[in-house]
């Protein structure tokens, strides 16, 4: 779907600071203290990634669930929960529903931000390197 | 027993055009403690490297225990590797982070945790096991770091400068450290640094490198007190240069005509790295002195002071020879009694033919 489009450039963006930030050296010692290449990647770069994994994927989510034209212009007879939203909007007697509804879009999607840059943190924080940007 | 347990020869490495070792040919013997010295950018830490496996050979061979490591990666090499930055596992505890390589080798859970707390003992971290290695200090990382390579038994270390990330005090206390384990585990360790007094003070025997090329193999007492050319010279330690002159030679003797000192007769043993096309003549500031009042020396030459830095236990001097228009450094001891010259005072300088060096 078009939102996979748009997506792309914030987890290229959490992904590759949390890859770039790694030490080679890491790889490297790992290797040499005997374990294998595949070892590696599952013992040592995984887990020390795996909070940038998260954070993508909760700032992909996020960023699809409230994403309204691409999905207006796209979305054939499954509309997506803001398409719906609009879409009801002609019903004057479903107004109160419709803004609880909005409501709770919006801080479904602030709480997964805020907990994508909590992961993000805490991966920085463990691999010890300085914080450098990001969303919040 | 002096076995070779490293054994390279004719080792070139090209990065593109650039050629960052040339022609290395060099034997270490097992059990010593050995050291790559050289300014950065000479190739020291490309060869040691090389010997644990991250870099591929241009060409030669390198031979480690007698066994070609020609194809054989790093993971399945008898060496291990304390890196620059330490590369503790950050995500792991201190035991976990030694455990690392005996996991690797699926050892049994008692063996791997009798073999973790042995190598905790000897590098003196007690206690620290469950501590996660982000909240260790810089001297702790290193011995994390010593410790998880150790505790595999290789048959060489290699360590990348590892002291060159600790203020002077912890790097000193480290150096001693590091010999003394080094003589109890009796490994081989190979060190690359670019510090000539850390080498000095630590190893048995030292490869100076410049530029891809090992310039001269010694042990520390030869290669300060011998130097084979310039270069050695002037990186280990202090050297002052006179302009020399090669006249004659006559059976071991060798006649010079010496800026400032005239004509002298040395012999031919002082020519450090051979005769061939010496043109100066190095002599350590310590080997000359600055008289005092009826002191005498064997030759001695009048010169001023120009510069004057104490140094509370030394005071070294810069002195302008006549006919020499750099100065050159005459380091003495502030001994009971001796006073303290001031710039522009004139010495008279001690000094012995049998402390200059005929150097090309």
């Amino acid at each position: 779907m078009g939102h996979i489009l748009i997506c792309t450039p914030f987890c290229i963006a959490i992904l590759s600071s949390a890859f770039v930030n790694l030490d080679k050296s890491l790889e490297e010692a790992s290797f040499d203290l005997g374990q294998t290449r595949w070892n590696t990647f599952w013992l040592v770069i995984f887990p020390l990634v795996m909070p940038g994994i998260i954070a993508s994927l909760l700032i992909a989510f996020t960023i699809s669930l409230d994403e309204f034209i691409i999905a207006f212009f796209l979305a054939g007879t499954e509309p997506t929960l803001p398409v719906y939203i609009w879409g009801q909007l002609r019903f004057p007697a479903k107004l109160p529903g419709l803004m609880a509804l909005g409501t709770v879009l919006l801080l479904v999607s602030i709480g997964l931000l805020l907990i994508a840059d909590f992961f993000r943190r805490r991966g920085i924080r463990k691999t010890g390197i300085e914080n450098t940007g990001g969303f919040l | 027993m002096t076995q070779k347990i490293i054994r390279l020869s004719k080792l070139d490495k090209f990065y593109g055009e650039f050629q960052a070792l040339s022609q290395i040919n060099l034997d270490i013997q097992t059990g010593e403690f050995f050291s790559l010295l050289g300014p950065s950018g000479c190739g020291k830490t490309t060869l040691l490297r090389a010997i644990a496996g991250f870099e591929t050979l241009s060409s030669g061979s390198l031979h480690i225990d007698g066994v070609s490591m020609d194809g054989v990666p790093a993971n399945k090499r008898p060496t291990n590797m304390v890196f620059q930055s330490y590369a503790i596992f950050p995500h792991m505890s201190v035991a976990e982070n030694i455990a690392y390589g005996l996991k690797a080798r699926k050892l049994p859970k008692a063996e791997i945790k009798a073999s973790v707390a042995e190598a905790i003992n000897m590098v003196g971290l007690e206690g620290f096991d469950d501590r996660a290695s982000h909240a260790l200090s810089g001297g702790q990382r290193q011995r994390v770091a010593l410790a998880r390579a150790l505790v595999l038994k290789p048959r060489v270390l290699l360590l990348d400068e590892p002291l060159s990330a600790l203020d002077k005090k912890l790097r000193e206390q480290m150096q001693s450290e590091l010999r003394r384990l080094q003589r109890a585990v009796g490994i081989t360790f190979v060190l690359v640094t670019h510090d000539q007094e850390e080498a000095l003070t630590m190893s048995d025997r030292i490869a100076v490198m410049f530029d891809g090329k090992i310039e001269q193999v010694a042990s520390p007492q030869i290669l300060y007190g011998k130097p084979s050319n310039r270069k050695v010279a002037a990186f280990i330690g202090m050297m002052n240069f006179l302009d020399a002159k090669v006249l004659t030679t006559s059976g071991d003797n060798v006649e010079v005509e010496v800026q400032s000192l005239g004509k002298l007769t040395l012999p031919l043993a002082q020519a450090t790295g051979g005769l061939n096309g010496c043109n100066s003549v190095g002599v350590r500031p310590e080997m000359l002195t600055i008289l005092m009042g009826s002191q005498t020396s064997e030759r001695e030459i009048e010169a001023e002071v120009t510069e004057v830095y104490y140094y509370g236990d030394m005071t070294y001097y810069d002195v302008k020879l006549p006919a020499k228009e750099d100065p050159i450094t005459v380091t003495m001891r502030n001994t009971a009694g001796r006073e303290v010259l001031e710039v522009g005072a004139k010495a008279r300088v001690g000094w012995s033919t049998s402390s200059l060096l005929l150097l090309k």
